[in-house]
């Protein structure tokens, strides 16, 4: 097994503009980004995972039935304990004996996922990214959440093989961080500190495979940094994410950049999940695979968002 | 005032909440939801092949919920906005109720197509509750 067959993405309805928060706050702290991705009030992880495992489903030749493995990626599973892969695998209606793992605690996860499904040795497997993270209103980190998921089938065959694999780590304590029992994302606030963090360790995984890519496909925090990292191997590779359109996707952000790659024409690409603390997965890939990932949207106010995102509701304790 | 519903019962109906999991009947065809009791296209007592649909039906009845959900509703309703609230009838031919969602529920109304999505539905007791509801669709 060492092909991806199919993928799909799901991105939440409701934008926001960058303008709604320089109105708002004077600034917007989120670099690079113009525009956001909000996922609904009924919306969560589980929900996005479900949707984009139905869309890269709805383009397989595999149906569910098919399905041995399923891994999960998200920063922000709607519980602390308690299975969450269970509960996207009853209701994407996967067979009983579908083996399940749920990965977090890191933007990594999303890569992470990936890797146990690739290593599962099942014949079908389903490696799922989904976030939507939380941060204080007032800070970086929550100007430039976003909202989305992103669903890999890895089968034998695909248009898209899976060359290597590489990974990476560095302990940087202070990166950005949750701690325990808390809803907030925050983080150290040493800002050369954390750009020496994200760019030495997803070069270290990018330098740490066999042969370089001709396109990089990173964790985008925000949509300034992704192209630090492209700098930091040695500036010839095109780099791409979606944070600039869509907001930080947390664990699927790295997913979401090799899709970018790949609706731009690229067919070597390394995709590097990143994840403060900080450790990195990469993959080389050869091949690409079309995403359709329009829709129609909706754009929100200040206070919409406020609402949606829980920031102002006394009872959900700010959480979606 | 809510209609509780205990997770175990809540559970037993997952298939029905999640995938809409209908029951044909093996004489007479007819789609039935949920999948038990007597057919109501021969009125006999059979037992049912069970048949996910793709989820996709007209809205046949309609209405909007603004400033008087039940309580398990009143956090969603409070960062939503008014609740819309259908009975839809699927493609299979059977009427089922649900919420509307990524849509202005006023603006859509009898004779619209949607489709199944999945959602919380609502946290009750620390347990958050998924199921369908439905959103506007072009197919």
């Amino acid at each position: 097994m060492n092909a991806i067959e199919c993928c799909g993405a799901y991105v939440p309805r409701y934008r926001i503009d960058a303008s709604e928060f320089t109105e708002a706050w004077g600034a917007f702290q989120a670099r690079g980004v113009s525009e956001k991705a909000v996922a609904e009030s009924d919306e969560d992880a589980v929900t996005m995972a479900v949707e984009a495992i139905e869309r890269a489903l709805a383009t397989s030749e595999y149906s569910r039935d098919d399905v041995d493995t399923l891994a999960i990626g998200t920063t922000t599973p709607p519980v602390d304990e308690g299975d969450v892969a269970a509960q996207v695998a009853e209701i994407s209606g996967l067979r009983r004996s579908v083996e399940l793992s749920t990965h977090t605690q890191s933007t990594r996860a999303g890569t992470a996922a990936l890797t146990a499904a690739v290593e599962s040795g099942s014949s079908l497997s389903i490696a799922v990214a989904a976030d939507c993270p939380i941060g204080a209103p007032d800070g970086a980190i929550d100007h430039a959440a976003g909202a989305g998921a992103v669903a890999l089938l890895i089968a034998e065959d695909g248009p898209v093989s899976i060359e290597e694999s590489a990974s990476y780590a560095h302990e940087f304590p202070g990166t950005r961080f949750r701690q325990r029992g808390q809803t907030n994302v925050e983080s150290y606030d040493a800002t050369a500190f954390e750009r020496d963090a994200y760019t030495s360790v997803v070069a270290g995984a990018v330098d740490a495979l066999d042969h370089t890519g001709a396109a990089l496909a990173p964790t985008a925090p925000d949509g300034s940094m992704p192209y630090r990292a492209g700098r930091a191997v040695g500036g010839e590779m095109d780099v791409y994410e979606q944070t600039s359109s869509l907001g930080d996707t947390g664990a699927a952000s790295s997913l979401f950049s090799l899709l970018a790659a790949w609706q731009d024409g690229e067919d070597d690409v390394v995709v590097v999940g990143y994840g403060d603390g900080a450790s990195a997965n990469a993959f080389r890939l050869a091949g690409s695979i079309s995403v359709e990932m329009t829709r129609e949207t909706t754009s929100i106010t200040y206070d919409e968002y406020l609402r949606k995102r829980g920031h102002v509701v006394s009872d959900t304790g700010g959480v979606n | 005032m809510g209609a509780y519903i205990s997770v175990p019962t809540w559970w037993r109906q997952l298939d029905q909440r999640y995938r809409l999991v209908l029951g044909e009947c093996p004489d007479c065809g007819t789609h039935n939801f949920p999948p038990e009791g007597a057919c109501r296209g021969c009125n006999e007592m059979v037992e049912y092949e069970e048949v996910t649909p793709d989820g996709t039906g007209e809205i046949v009845g309609h209405t909007v919920i603004d400033g008087a959900a039940p309580p398990e509703f009143a956090t969603f309703e409070k960062q939503h906005g008014p609740i819309g609230v259908v009975v839809v009838e699927l493609d299979e031919g059977v009427r089922v109720p649900g919420m509307l969602a990524d849509c202005e529920p006023g603006d859509v109304g009898r004779g619209d197509r949607v489709e199944k999505i999945v959602r919380r539905i609502y946290e009750q007791e620390g347990v958050i509750r998924y199921g369908y509801k439905f959103t506007p669709t072009d197919d």
